[in-house]
């Protein structure tokens, strides 16, 4: 759907645009920190950061102007991305703007795109994925959260989980099934998820490593959403979950709507944020000489230096259009076999001050950071989810057998049983 | 390769790999494996008719220029050569090219230069010594400035081309530091010893210096300037060898894949097990990565980056060792077939384990790279 008021006359020049970015951001942001806020305080200066970006007019460059965007493209994007590079930036807008933003303005009704996307430009709603289960993350389509037609609404019941940032949202983007007769991926349908309406219960998943919840389970009991608020039709649930995952590709990628909304230091989900510097920690432990361990260190700042490099490869074959389709999966795999390499090899480096310290909040990085680093292998879709997306998509090698595909979702659910 | 060549590039490209696909297949690189020379010289002649050794060389001395970046225009026919088991001795005519052309006179070379742009002569690259060492300020090959004369004594390993090549461009030690020097093949007190090598068409050669006496000119490089003319050297053969090592990893995935899509096992083709193609995806993010580090490498050297010698170095550490372990997957992937002398395979694995070697171990540059970044 076109917006009807879009105005007309020439786009703004690169270069024009360049210039007045470059001129409000000298005046108005700060130098990008040394070391990246927390998590509470990127909240809350993010969110007044982001409405000052809003006011100004520079949020949502490729946005048309319709839902409260600057109506440019992602060319433009990147030219703000670039301006703010050495700047303080809302670090933590990536999900809601970067990833659900477009899904919502690929597939969204007209009144959900002209209340909802000023407001998450402006920062004053935040919004995420509710795609996982409990029940299954990686077979995604075999959700079971229920959406049951009742009247003028639809009425969701059922358990989602791995959603991040639940805690503090307004809104998530809800996979659950409206038909179990038709086979998996048809029978879906995509909510938009009021997080604090009646009915939600959001309880945090804390993480190995311990420290704050990341991570979320949100039970959904009799929640209730307006028609207009289904993404895309009833039974569309998968093709529009399949654009919100190429758009959370792409941001983690580092291109299309997310492209500079990284903010804080240095770029979350860029392949670096899972890795520790392991020459700094030899420095530190006075071992980088070590002839045990130097091969290692070398071959591990090897892997950092490439995995930048074939970040910067693949974004310009996007770029170009010499890579079509979900390239963003390669890097994800790269780093998701990569960093808990690198976790490894911490430990190796580290020796017993990895893992027994004195003092409350000293050490521990080392260890921990092994805990956690997992979660880049599994979260996000699995190393073994991203090895089926490289082969079968991007190299078009033929897919397992099975009749999943074509098979009444009910009868799916029958023969499990049965085997159960 | 990048994948942003610029329409020149990609002309290069194209003209490159259908030269060589019409009058250098496999089938000539098997039967050039029992001949003295590796390569024919009218075929050289050829492909340097197309601009290959051109593309190292200044305007003046009749070079050319694709995109700006010598360097990465190079690096597109290394890998086009990569993908073919190419025999040319594309890589030392490059360095020697660029080595003469920017020498402390290059005008005495330029008529030299213009020989080998037209494929009329071959200088070889006489760099590395025995016991595998590639590190100019350890060469036991010695320069001695007599009067008007250079004198020479030592021995080069490792020489490719050195028995098919008119002139030798040498890397000595001197007792003012390190310097270079052109010797004619056929001077006297050079002795030349063919070697054979693992490749089905690359030749090599040591080469020995007894009292080589030379006019002053012959100094390509003085002591002032020898040492940073040879890393410049190092970084050119490291990089262009990992663009020829990239193009025979990816020649020899896309026949294993198209082999994996048409054999069939228990029912179905062996590329839908998921234990067979999560390899390749592991594989393709190591070929991607292989040429990313490349072409940074390429771009580090054509700005004269301050980083570039540690990004060829970082580029060679991780294409040799990830190289000869995807080629060795692709063996397994194929089964029994390859492991015979009839399957093309072993012809890649040849290649690629000699670029391993070849201008340092990933091992040694790897260790250089850490020691760079530990200063």
């Amino acid at each position: 759907m076109t917006p009807s008021s879009e105005p007309e006359g020439p786009m703004e020049s690169l270069e024009d645009f360049r210039a007045r970015a470059r001129a409000w951001i000298a005046a108005n942001l700060q130098p990008r920190p040394e070391t990246a806020p927390s998590r509470e305080e990127a909240q809350t200066t993010g969110k007044a950061l982001q409405a000052k970006i809003f006011d100004a007019g520079f949020a949502g460059v490729a946005v048309p102007k319709a839902y409260g965007g600057m109506g440019l493209t992602l060319e433009h994007q990147r030219v703000w991305a670039e301006e703010t590079r050495a700047y303080a930036t809302p670090g933590n807008y990536m999900v809601s703007i970067g990833m659900m933003l477009p899904t919502v303005l690929d597939h969204g009704s007209e009144a959900v795109k002209a209340r909802h996307i000023p407001r998450m430009l402006r920062g004053e709603e935040q919004w995420i994925q509710l795609l996982s289960e409990p029940s299954g993350g990686s077979d995604m389509a075999g959700a079971l959260t229920r959406a049951e037609r009742r009247g003028d609404v639809y009425v969701i019941n059922g358990s989602k989980m791995w959603s991040s940032g639940a805690g503090t949202a307004d809104y998530g983007l809800c996979l659950a099934r409206v038909n179990w007769d038709a086979p998996k991926h048809q029978g879906l349908g995509m909510f938009a998820l009021p997080l604090k309406a009646k009915g939600v219960t959001i309880v945090p998943i804390i993480p190995a490593q311990g420290g704050e919840a990341h991570f979320f389970i949100e039970h959904l009991d009799e929640v209730e959403i307006p028609e207009e608020y289904v993404l895309g039709g009833e039974g569309e649930g998968w093709t529009v979950a399949q654009r919100l995952l190429f758009h959370e590709r792409n941001a983690t990628a580092g291109v299309g709507y997310g492209l500079g909304l990284g903010g804080g230091s240095g770029a979350p989900g860029g392949a670096n944020s899972w890795r520790l510097d392991i020459v700094d920690l030899a420095r530190r432990r006075g071992v980088a000489e070590d002839p045990a361990l130097a091969a290692q260190i070398a071959e591990d700042y090897i892997e950092l230096v490439v995995g930048e490099q074939l970040a910067r490869r693949i974004n310009a074959g996007m770029r170009t259009g010499k890579l079509q389709g979900q390239w963003g999966s390669l890097l994800k795999l790269g780093m998701g076999i990569d960093s808990p390499a690198n976790a490894e090899l911490a430990l190796a480096v580290a020796g017993a001050e990895g893992v027994v310290w004195s003092g409350e909040n000293e050490g521990g990085e080392v260890a921990r950071n092994w805990l956690r680093v997992r979660g880049v292998s599994i979260a996000g879709g699995s190393n073994e989810m991203q090895r089926n997306i490289v082969s079968e998509r991007l190299m078009g090698l033929p897919r397992e057998p099975g009749d999943d595909k074509n098979t009444p979702f009910s009868e799916l659910i029958r023969r499990a049983r049965a085997r159960g | 390769m990048r994948l942003d060549l610029t329409e020149e590039q990609e002309m290069v490209r194209e003209t490159a790999r259908r030269f060589l696909e019409k009058e250098a297949p496999l089938a000539s690189v098997r039967q050039a494996f029992d001949s003295a020379d590796g390569f024919s010289s009218e075929v050289w002649r050829k492909e340097c008719e197309l601009g290959w050794a051109a593309l190292a060389a200044p305007e003046s001395a009749g070079g050319f220029s694709a995109s700006g970046g010598r360097g990465q225009d190079l690096a597109i026919v290394a890998e086009e050569m990569g993908r073919l088991i190419g025999a040319g001795p594309f890589i030392p005519t490059a360095v020697t090219v660029d080595a003469l052309a920017q020498a402390d006179h290059p005008a005495a070379f330029e008529p030299l230069i213009q020989r080998m742009v037209a494929g009329e002569a071959v200088v070889a690259w006489a760099f590395g010594e025995a016991a595998d060492n590639w590190t100019p300020e350890t060469f036991a090959t010695r320069a001695r400035l007599q009067g008007e004369e250079v004198v020479l004594d030592g021995a080069k390993a490792y020489v490719e081309a050195g028995a098919q090549a008119g002139a030798l461009l040498v890397t000595a030690g001197s007792d003012a530091g390190v310097v270079q020097v052109l010797v004619p093949a056929d001077a006297p007190g050079v002795a030349v010893v063919p070697c054979r090598s693992i490749d089905f068409v690359r030749r090599f050669a040591e080469v020995r210096f007894e009292g080589v006496r030379l006019p002053a000119s012959a100094l390509a490089a003085d002591a002032r300037r020898g040492a940073a003319q040879a890393e410049r050297q190092t970084q050119l053969a490291l990089l262009l060898q990992c663009a020829e090592t990239n193009g025979a990893v990816e020649r020899a995935f896309e026949f294993t894949v198209a082999y994996m899509r048409d054999r069939f096992a228990f029912g179905r083709a062996i590329a839908s097990y998921q234990a067979l193609k999560h390899r390749l995806a592991d594989i393709l993010l190591r070929i991607h990565s292989c040429m990313a580090t490349t072409d940074a490498g390429l771009e580090a050297y054509d700005a004269g980056a301050p980083d570039a010698g540690r990004l060829a170095r970082v580029a060679k550490a991780y294409v040799a060792s990830r190289s000869t372990a995807i080629v060795s997957d692709l063996v397994q992937l194929t089964g029994g077939l390859g492991v015979t002398w009839d399957h093309d395979l072993h012809l890649y694995e040849r290649r690629i384990a000699l670029n391993r070697a070849i201008y340092g171990t990933p091992e040694r540059r790897r260790a250089e790279a850490l020691r760079m970044i530990l200063q």
